[in-house]
């Protein structure tokens, strides 16, 4: 009879599942040291790690770990593909507004989950965009920028590292990996085994949709739970590249449906930096919408079920 | 006297469009040819019998994706996974 393993545990400022069915001895330990290399090699908050080095570094070309260059060029390419606005160039002006320490290292005094109250509108990439001036060399571990221009994966990384470890243990008949909302399946019978994901309210609330994974991912971008207070101003980390100051769409909070992490998580938050307009053709592979009103409206092929 | 000259020998050369219906025809008479056959060839009990295994199959089909973990796309025979419990997709 075919047995769930699973194992969780904090990684990368939140908390990781991972789930197996019919693990291998040491496929859970492997999961976790995998994401804690990772964790080391990709966080901005950690001085001494590759991205750490890397954002500090005054030299226009750095050498860096295949792996990081690697994440550096799909964050890229997720510019790229939305326009600018999935900018992974807005390290600094995360620092500036106080985002600088894994968020759970903020002072709890200081936080603010509140969606704050101002005129909304779509975000814009920025006039200048800064990652069309990084180049990364993939096969040499080179990445040029111009110093002083700090990287930030952010979600995009845990998007990758969830899909990285989904496909080391894609031999196994199926695999869960949750990685701070975003959510991964893999595994050679992930296609007959439907896995369900409740959609988080923003707000606390109980789960707003149940969808069903059969392979593929969910991801959530959201402004409420990554929020904090500074200097009498409610603030958030999705920051509008055109402005480098927190994003006001009119969307508080957007789960994308797509076949691997970093897609879902790059559609999530270039449908949420969108604005409710321009989401719902972005959410091409379906997905839950919550307006700052309120408003939750499910999206897409992939039929979503109200959990109450 | 007069001089009689031989007539120059007929050669006949299609023309394009000439060739083009000659194929035409051609391929008419093929298909004609293939429907024939494949009219004759036709077993309306045979065609029901296979309508009615066709249908068994489906049964079979809808009756394993009833099950909560059985699967809606493959019939194989792999042993029935106990379904996974949910997890949640939250603002990472």
């Amino acid at each position: 009879m075919s047995r769930w393993s699973e194992h969780t545990f904090g990684v990368m400022g939140c908390t990781a599942l991972v789930r197996v069915l019919d693990a291998r001895p040491g496929d859970l330990e492997g999961a976790a040291a995998l994401l804690a290399e990772l964790d080391a090699e990709w966080s901005r908050f950690r001085p001494d790690g590759a991205l750490g080095r890397l954002n500090t570094d005054r030299r226009p070309v750095v050498a860096v770990p295949p792996r990081l260059a690697w994440a550096i060029g799909r964050a890229l390419d997720a510019a790229v593909r939305s326009g600018g606005l999935v900018d992974p160039t807005l390290g600094a002006p995360l620092r500036r507004l106080g985002y600088d320490r894994t968020f759970s290292e903020l002072d709890p005094a200081g936080r603010a989950a509140r969606s704050p109250a101002r005129r909304a509108r779509p975000a814009r990439p920025a006039p200048d965009a800064g990652w069309r001036r990084v180049e990364v060399d993939e096969h040499l571990g080179l990445v040029h920028r111009p110093p002083g221009l700090e990287l930030d994966l952010g979600g995009i990384g845990k998007g990758l590292a969830a899909d990285l470890l989904v496909e080391r243990l894609g031999a196994r008949e199926h695999v869960v990996v949750s990685l701070g909302g975003d959510v991964v399946c893999g595994g050679h019978r992930a296609r007959e085994i439907p896995q369900a994901v409740t959609v988080d309210d923003p707000h606390g609330g109980p789960p707003l949709a149940t969808l069903e994974l059969h392979g593929g991912a969910a991801a959530t971008s959201g402004v409420t739970r990554r929020a904090w207070r500074a200097g009498g101003e409610d603030l958030h980390h999705l920051l509008d590249p055109a402005t480098g100051r927190p994003a006001h769409t009119g969307l508080v909070q957007v789960t994308a449906l797509a076949p691997s992490g970093l897609e879902a998580e790059r559609i999530a938050k270039q449908a949420l930096l969108a604005g409710p307009a321009a989401a719902p053709a972005i959410l091409a592979a379906g997905g839950v919408l919550v307006a700052d009103d309120g408003t939750v409206t499910h999206l897409g092929p992939v039929p979503a079920r109200s959990a109450a | 006297m007069t001089e009689r000259r031989r007539p120059a020998p007929l050669r006949w050369r299609p023309k394009p469009a000439e060739t083009a219906a000659a194929t035409f025809v051609a391929m008419a008479a093929v298909a004609t040819l293939l429907a024939v056959n494949v009219a004759r060839g036709h077993d309306p009990a045979l065609a029901r019998k296979a309508d009615r295994q066709a249908a068994a199959a489906r049964v079979v089909v809808v009756e394993r994706s009833a099950a909560p973990t059985a699967t809606r796309t493959s019939a194989r025979t792999s042993t029935p996974a106990p379904a996974p419990p949910p997890v949640a997709t939250s603002q990472s």
